[in-house]
């Protein structure tokens, strides 16, 4: 899974000439081709909700915590990413759902029943139930989700980044340079997935995930996917975990999980795929991850003739009454 | 502490629903412009995180919203500084000149705001860094640059032609420059200065801004209109003769007519994302917008400026209206930027209509509606 | 992994054992069927296959009604139980089962509360002593029989009406574990502290075992029951105890109890060494090595071996003094126990003023224990404490703080108590060598990364040199009861200081391991030679014994601990630190005791003629070839006898063993279906309510556990009568993966803190309706012991149950707060009660009752 130090070190070096290159076009000139685009496949299915990954980042980033507060939003007290939390893992409970009732008194009854009801609809028990025929999952869910910065193939923070900060590295992932960023908070409200954030209560400069720049260089793998004890984050190269990605759902759909899909993998999302993707159990609302996030420098040139038709009008008028 | 989330309850839902009521006219204007009716029941069962916002709120503030203003003001008046020198009689020099000298006076705040609201001030010539075609800040950056040598330049000039540098041979030199052929690509850059605003709101993620793809041309015309009101203001009361104000508010009339049909275009396209803005519920900034930027920006000086214009055939003349319209149309455009921003922090925080603004078109219908 | 079936109950495994629990994800990828019974929903029953919610206590009744659908329906797996259990045993006519006393065995006592005769269970004999059996299964005294009569009532209606459990869900546990059992397919159960802290604890877990056994899961590839364990190395603490019963590797403590000495008979088929006698009993017990062994030492079995362990034992604790002519072998200064000294019941001892004086290592009593208000009140009792921890956690702490409610803690007054307390910074594991051994009894020898800071020091460390000192001071003495402190071997100190360390003094842990290994203190090659000539080692020079079958009982080997034997077998070969990721069992990496065996009672894993069960569960088998035992694990069995073996009438030890005797620590070789002794609460499971219940016993007259420990007198231990309606609703605890028991580790921590700040309670939204209880509001939970606050989640998560027609509502609460830390929260085991389980004298913190409203403490 882990890159060779050397290869990568040599990459390096071209890559940081690349970067110059590269910032100052504004455009991008990665990955190189001996070294292959490397990501995360955040499976959900496999999640425990443990946060070994958040706390593993927050240790290798050596990143302060958040200030303690009971949400009550389920187990999960973090919210969302920060600009000091680059994992989060968020919970989601669908427990009882095809119950009629907010109205407690036969919650459990029609509950359970319901369920049983339907499983027997299904064929999944008959009367004497073949044990070995039970669901992947049970009818309660409890959906849990490792959340991380998506790396994008066209990463919007990076295309809007005015200073170029914001860069490719030899790995093909999005990184910010912090001895150059000024925090103008441009890439803050360009990212469609509300990842990068400005600290404001720190340095005042952009902030995202750095899928572990300086542990890749060293050829060791991101703290999360390392510290994830059922490989629910998982290491690699893109088009690999991609392909592994397509594999277990397809597993997933045999086994009956039918609402298993897949987020981020297909390249038509942000027009090159994201580079962090992962395997959800639901719609991607119910993760705030938007279903089809536009790439806001596409506004660009639609916005900016709307301007120049209201400019060339304004100064017709302008013209026409100024000359006598 | 953080907040407890948890579903909205009946309560909290009838609360909205009231405030929503028909009654209400801001309310009404805001249906009829967004062409969307809130629909709180629908609303709470699309799916969203716990009401987490989707997106990180802007990080803008009071600077951006005054560098705006003052943005479009230098812009504007320079574009008609220009179109008067190149185009006007002699006696519309007293536009030019007064507009080239306004220009540079309301952009001298410009970099100065910028340079307040970074992250890290000390940073700020790292904008300089690159040029990149695909962001409109560096753009504008240098856009902004680019402006301020021009603005400069050109006011010099004026200001040797107009003799504040005495007589000695470098300012007559000075003013033999051709002040013409500086105009043009002054008045390009001006025109950029004062649309880029628009465009680079445009290009975020935040639905209320990004969504319809006219805020350029908005606010475009708004620099035009805020311009001509402020130069019209200032000669006004410098009692320039009156065939010169009247191009002016001719120009202004023109500019707000402009302004309210790509701003009212605006709203048609945003639908449901521009409910911030227009909306009447206690986050919304509707009541202002309506009343300050619509209303007392936009609608209300346009009558005034279309009765003045009628009455003037008749040769009648009063400058107290005039006065009261520009002041308007001031105010209006300061607090057109002033909610737009205000209302984009809002909007970036309202977790479904920013998944509902990022849906496929054909995805919106038949979604699964458990709230958990 | 190699589980076709998996049912995790009475644990939260994947909140409290996350990286154990990843073997059951992956089991689970590749079809293994992964059920979760359990009061609460919780991280595990998101990944299970089939979540069934229970009522808490309610563990018997489910178990008990599988293993009458097991009976009923004949599908146990028939060769193995007429085999391998004592299911064809005859037992004797005089026993009673709780069917025909209404809840009760033959041989209780009602005054002591406990079954103080325990003779009535046990087997028919023949004139020789052995067991009497029925291989048909159909005496109506064999035990099958015997069992199929115990659990008649356990029906499917009953689960419902006592666990609140649908009969379809748990008829589909049921089918599971049936059709994942037999010769091609095996299933695992695994339990933690949510069977074991209840007033019948050991029962539930015996109901596991039945079902195993039953099913033919013991001894198998992907069979077993795993016992989580709640702590690094709390299996170690077990194996060289650091329990009041027992001595290393499961021998009893002796005791000196004004009791007849357990009597055996004379005959062969005795199980004990003992000879028939009667005796006073005014006499204390145990009073010399022979009559140790005689009456704790088995005679059939590999317990046969038990001289030769305890003489190794004192060998390696008292050297060359354990020589002695008498043959005492120094035995009398080994302290008998002389009741129940088991830390709750010594809290109480405490609270009297009885306790002097108090060690603790990372233990944190004032918190984490339970009735913690009561263990706080106990420490004001002492004159002096000592507290080795990383912080000063609540036990060091309660001097001058007690729970508050908000942020800040109310003050208590100092000068009132006279307690003086030592806190001593200790090493954390990182900072200290040593081995962890876990729930598979996985020896993992850890590594020291860095000196501890400051003054900070292993608790090795302390202990050698605590003792050291003591030595020193007594070295004069000439008390008797010095003898033995003068006497013990205790010499740990390090050849040369270890490199670039700030600690010179610290103790050499591998010599330890050493002792612990055993060793030869005479050349092995001399044995029974001429004793003048017979060259004598220490500790340092000796060689190491290969495992613990060279161990002798004539004080030529010494052993610290002998089921730990061979993981040190030669010098530099240190077995707990092997590191070797190969092979089918991974049998190089780190030591499983005993001798490296994987898999306990492997025998099993093989018919009666010694072939696999099946190819697919192929693990241990005759070869007929080399006449040996052979497989991909290390045989759990004499290796060179054969299946076809049979004893000798009268023969003792592991020849009293039939080649098809698999559980060779029995004294007749087969698995216990019914238990014949060794049980303080009675030989089969039995159904009882927890000693707080909101309903009465569904079963019996008998409300709960007859044998438990209820300290009645303690007028600070008040429990809420049955069906109290002041306290309705069913309350449990559990851990949550962020924090680790009472927090005294994980509470100082910001970024643990931050992912679960506040103590809250579980509640149904049927209860939170009920209550007028919003999400998100503070709630007062109240017992009779105490009060305490938390955040209300109000969760579907929790349910509430129908027993037949009543609803039964739980709720659940984490343990994790106390008042010191940077996050700080009401104790929740202030709530719980001092009931102790008979056999292991665990509390009831799982099963107990409360009330809750909406609220904040005063």
């Amino acid at each position: 899974m882990a890159v060779e130090p050397s290869r990568s070190t040599t990459n390096g070096q071209r890559a940081s000439l690349g970067n110059v290159l590269s910032t100052l076009v504004g455009s991008k000139t990665f990955p190189l081709p001996q070294q292959p685009a490397m990501g995360f496949f955040t499976d959900t299915s496999l999640c425990i909700g443990c946060k070994a990954c958040e706390v593993a980042c927050k240790q290798w980033n050596q990143l302060p915590a958040e200030e303690p507060g009971w949400t009550g939003s389920s187990y999960d007290n973090t919210g969302q990413l920060s600009a000091i939390t680059w994992r989060h893992v968020q919970f989601i409970e669908h427990i009882g759902r095809r119950d009629n009732g907010q109205d407690g008194q036969n919650g459990l009854r029609s509950d359970s029943q319901a369920h049983i009801d339907q499983a027997k609809g299904e064929g999944l028990i008959p009367l004497i139930p073949p044990g070995t025929a039970l669901p992947f999952f049970n009818t309660d869910r409890w959906l849990m989700q490792s959340d991380v910065c998506k790396h994008c193939a066209n990463a919007p923070c990076q295309e809007a980044c005015p200073t170029g900060a914001i860069i490719r590295t030899e790995f093909d992932t999005v990184y910010v340079q912090q001895d150059i960023c000024n925090g103008c908070g441009y890439c803050v409200v360009a990212c469609p997935f509300g990842v990068i954030a400005r600290d404001e209560r720190g340095d005042h400069r952009a902030h995202k995930c750095t899928l572990c720049y300086d542990r890749l260089k060293d050829g060791m793998e991101p703290a999360c996917a390392k510290a994830c004890p059922t490989d629910s984050i998982q290491f690699g190269e893109v088009e690999q975990l991609k392909a592994r990605a397509r594999e277990r759902l397809g597993m997933l759909h045999e086994r009956g999980v039918h609402e298993a899909r897949l987020y981020g993998v297909d390249d038509n999302v942000l027009e090159g795929g994201l580079h962090a993707f992962f395997l959800l159990l639901d719609e991607p609302e119910v993760y705030n991850l938007p279903e089809n996030p536009q790439r806001p420098s596409n506004t660009v040139v639609p916005a900016s003739l709307w301007t120049v038709v209201a400019a060339l009008l304004l100064g017709l008028f302008g013209i026409l009454f100024f000359r006598e | 502490m953080k907040e407890t989330r948890f579903p909205i309850t009946e309560t909290s839902l009838t609360g909205v629903q009231r405030l929503l009521s028909r009654s209400n006219l801001f309310e009404q204007l805001a249906r009829l412009t967004t062409g969307y009716t809130p629909a709180p029941e629908r609303e709470l069962q699309e799916p969203s995180y716990y009401d987490y916002p989707v997106l990180k709120a802007p990080t803008w503030h009071w600077e951006i919203i005054w560098y705006f203003f003052f943005g479009g003001l230098a812009a504007g008046c320079y574009v008609i500084a220009s179109i008067a020198s190149l185009f006007g009689s002699r006696e519309d020099r007293a536009v030019a000149r007064a507009g080239y000298y306004l220009s540079l006076l309301s952009l001298v705040p410009c970099p100065l705001l910028l340079i307040k609201d970074l992250g890290r001030p000390e940073r700020f010539l790292h904008m300089l860094r690159i040029f990149k075609v695909k962001s409109p800040m560096s753009m504008g950056t240098w856009a902004l640059v680019g402006f301020s040598l021009f603005s400069g330049v050109t006011a010099v000039i004026q200001a040797a032609r107009d003799g504040m540098l005495g007589r000695w041979w470098g300012a007559r030199l000075l003013a033999a420059l051709p002040q013409g052929l500086l105009a043009l690509p002054g008045t390009a850059l001006g025109v950029f200065l004062g649309g880029y605003t628009g465009v680079l709101l445009t290009a975020t993620s935040v639905p209320l801004w990004s969504r319809s793809k006219v805020l350029g041309a908005v606010f475009i015309s708004s620099a035009i209109s805020t311009s001509a009101a402020l130069l019209s203001c200032v000669l006004r009361l410098a009692g320039t003769p009156a065939r010169v104000l009247h191009k002016l508010e001719r120009l202004e009339w023109a500019a707000l007519l402009v302004e309210m049909t790509s701003l009212v275009t605006f709203l048609r396209g945003a639908g449901r994302a521009a409910r911030p803005l227009v909306g009447t519920a206690p986050t919304e900034h509707g009541r202002t917008f309506w009343s300050f930027v619509f209303g007392g920006g936009l609608v209300l000086p346009w009558l005034l400026q279309t009765y003045t214009l009628l009455r003037r055939r008749s040769g009648k003349h009063t400058s107290g209206r005039g006065l009261v319209i520009s002041l308007l149309v001031l105010v209006g455009g300061y607090f057109l930027r002033r909610t737009m921003i205000k209302a984009g922090h809002m909007s970036s925080r309202d977790a479904r209509t920013t998944l509902w603004n990022a849906q496929k078109p054909h995805s919106s219908t038949n979604r699964s509606t458990f709230v958990s | 992994m190699n589980s076709d079936a998996i049912l995790i109950m009475g644990s939260n495994m994947a909140e409290a054992h996350p990286v154990a629990f990843a073997n059951v994800v992956k089991a689970k990828e590749q079809g293994t069927k992964v059920m979760h019974v359990d009061p609460h929903y919780s991280r595990t029953s998101a990944l299970a296959n089939l979540y069934v919610p229970t009522r808490a206590g309610s563990d018997i009744v489910f178990l008990g009604a599988i293993i009458r659908h097991v009976l009923e329906t004949n599908s146990y797996f028939h060769d193995y139980v007429v085999h391998y259990t004592n299911a064809a045993t005859l037992v004797g006519e005089d026993f009673k089962d709780t069917e025909e006393l209404d809840g009760l065995f033959s041989g209780y006592d009602p005054d002591s509360e406990t079954y103080i005769d325990q003779n009535s269970w046990d087997y028919q004999r023949d004139k020789g002593g052995q067991p009497l059996s029925d291989p048909t299964l159909q005496h109506p005294r064999c035990v099958l029989q015997m069992m199929r009569r115990h659990f008649t009532r356990y029906t499917p209606e009953m689960v419902e009406n006592v666990c609140g459990v649908p009969r379809e869900l748990w008829l589909q546990v049921a089918q599971t574990l049936v059709e994942n059992a037999g010769r091609e397919r095996t299933s695992a159960i695994c339990y933690a502290v949510g069977w074991t802290q209840q007033s019948k604890g050991v029962q539930i877990i015996r109901a596991a075992a039945i079902l195993q056994l039953l099913l033919g899961n013991i001894g198998r590839p992907g069979g077993g029951i795993m016992a989580l364990r709640g702590h690094a190395s709390i299996q170690g603490s077990t194996d060289v105890p650091t329990l009041y019963d027992l001595l290393a590797g499961y021998m009893p403590q002796p005791s000196a109890l004004l009791t007849p000495v357990p009597a055996a008979g004379q005959s062969p088929g005795a199980t004990t060494w003992g000879e028939q006698r009667d005796a006073p009993s005014n006499v204390l017990s145990q009073q010399t090595l022979q009559e140790y062994i005689d009456s704790s030492g088995q005679k059939l079995g590999w317990w046969s071996n038990t001289p030769a362990y305890m003489r190794s034992l004192l060998q390696a604790w008292y050297g060359d003094a354990a020589n002695e002519e008498d043959g005492n072998c120094c035995y009398r200064w080994i302290p008998k126990i002389i009741g129940d000294h088991s830390h709750l019941t010594t809290s109480y001892v405490m609270l009297d003023g009885t306790v002097k004086g108090y060690l603790l290592f990372g233990q944190n009593p004032a918190a984490g224990s339970t009735h913690a208000t009561m263990q706080r009140k106990a420490l004001e009792q002492l004159d002096w404490m000592v507290v080795r921890d990383l912080y000063e956690v609540e036990s060091a702490a309660f001097w001058y703080r007690k729970p508050g409610f908000g942020p800040e803690t109310e003050p208590v007054d100092s000068s009132k108590i006279k307690t003086e307390i030592f806190l001593l910074p200790a090493a954390a594991s990182t900072e200290k060598e040593g081995s962890f051994t876990n729930t598979q009894r996985l020896l993992q020898w850890r590594d020291k990364a860095v000196d501890p800071p400051g003054d900070a020091r292993s608790d090795l460390w302390f202990v050698y040199h605590l003792g050291k000192r003591l030595k020193e001071l007594y070295a004069a003495s000439k008390e008797g009861r010095e003898q033995g402190l003068q006497a013990l071997t205790w010499e740990y100190d390090m050849e040369k200081p270890e490199e670039g360390s700030r600690i010179t003094d610290e103790p050499d842990a591998l010599l330890i391991l050493k002792e612990i290994n055993g060793y030869y203190t005479r050349a092995p090659d001399q044995q029974g030679a001429d004793g003048n000539q017979q060259q004598s080692y220490t500790l340092r020079n000796a060689p190491h014994v290969p495992n613990f079958t060279v161990l002798k009982g004539d004080g030529s080997t010494a052993c610290g601990s002998w089921i730990y034997s061979g993981v040190y077998p030669e010098p530099g070969r240190n077995r707990a630190a092997s590191r070797n990721p190969e092979g089918r069992l991974f049998l190089e990496w780190g030591f499983a005791w005993p001798a490296n065996r994987r898999i306990l009672y492997n025998r099993a894993s093989a018919d009666p003629q010694g072939r696999p069960w099946s190819e697919r569960k192929k693990y241990i088998w005759w070869d007929e070839a080399e006449k040996k035992w052979t497989g991909y694990d290390i045989p759990d069995f004499p290796v060179s006898k054969s299946p076809d073996f049979r004893p000798e009438p009268g023969a003792v030890g592991m020849d009293a063993h039939s080649g098809t005797d698999p559980f060779i620590m029995k004294p007749d070789g087969k698995g216990w279906l019914f238990a014949p002794k060794g049980l303080k609460d009675g030989p089969l499971p039995t159904h009882y309510e927890a000693a707080e219940s909101p309903m009465q016993n569904a079963l019996y007259h008998q409300q709960s556990n007859p044998a438990a420990k209820y300290f009645r007198d303690r007028p600070d231990n008040r429990l809420s009568p049955v069906g109290d309606p002041n306290y309705p609703i069913v309350i449990t605890t559990y851990r949550l993966t962020e924090h680790h028991v009472s927090g005294p580790m994980t509470r100082w921590m910001p970024w643990l803190n931050a992912l679960q700040p506040s103590l809250f309670a579980e509640i149904s939204p049927e209860l939170a309706a009920e209550r007028k209880i919003r999400h998100g509001d503070w709630v007062i939970i109240s017992t009779p012991r105490g009060e305490i606050e938390a955040r209300a989640m109000v969760t579907r998560r929790m349910r509430p149950l129908y027993l037949g027609k009543r609803v039964v509502h739980q709720i659940g609460l984490p343990f994790h707060w106390g008042f010191q830390g940077k996050s700080t929260g009401s104790i929740t085991n202030d709530l719980a009660h001092m009931v102790l389980e008979p056999n292991v004298s665990i509390e009831e913190a799982k099963a107990f009752t409360c009330n809750i409203r909406p609220g904040r403490m005063p």
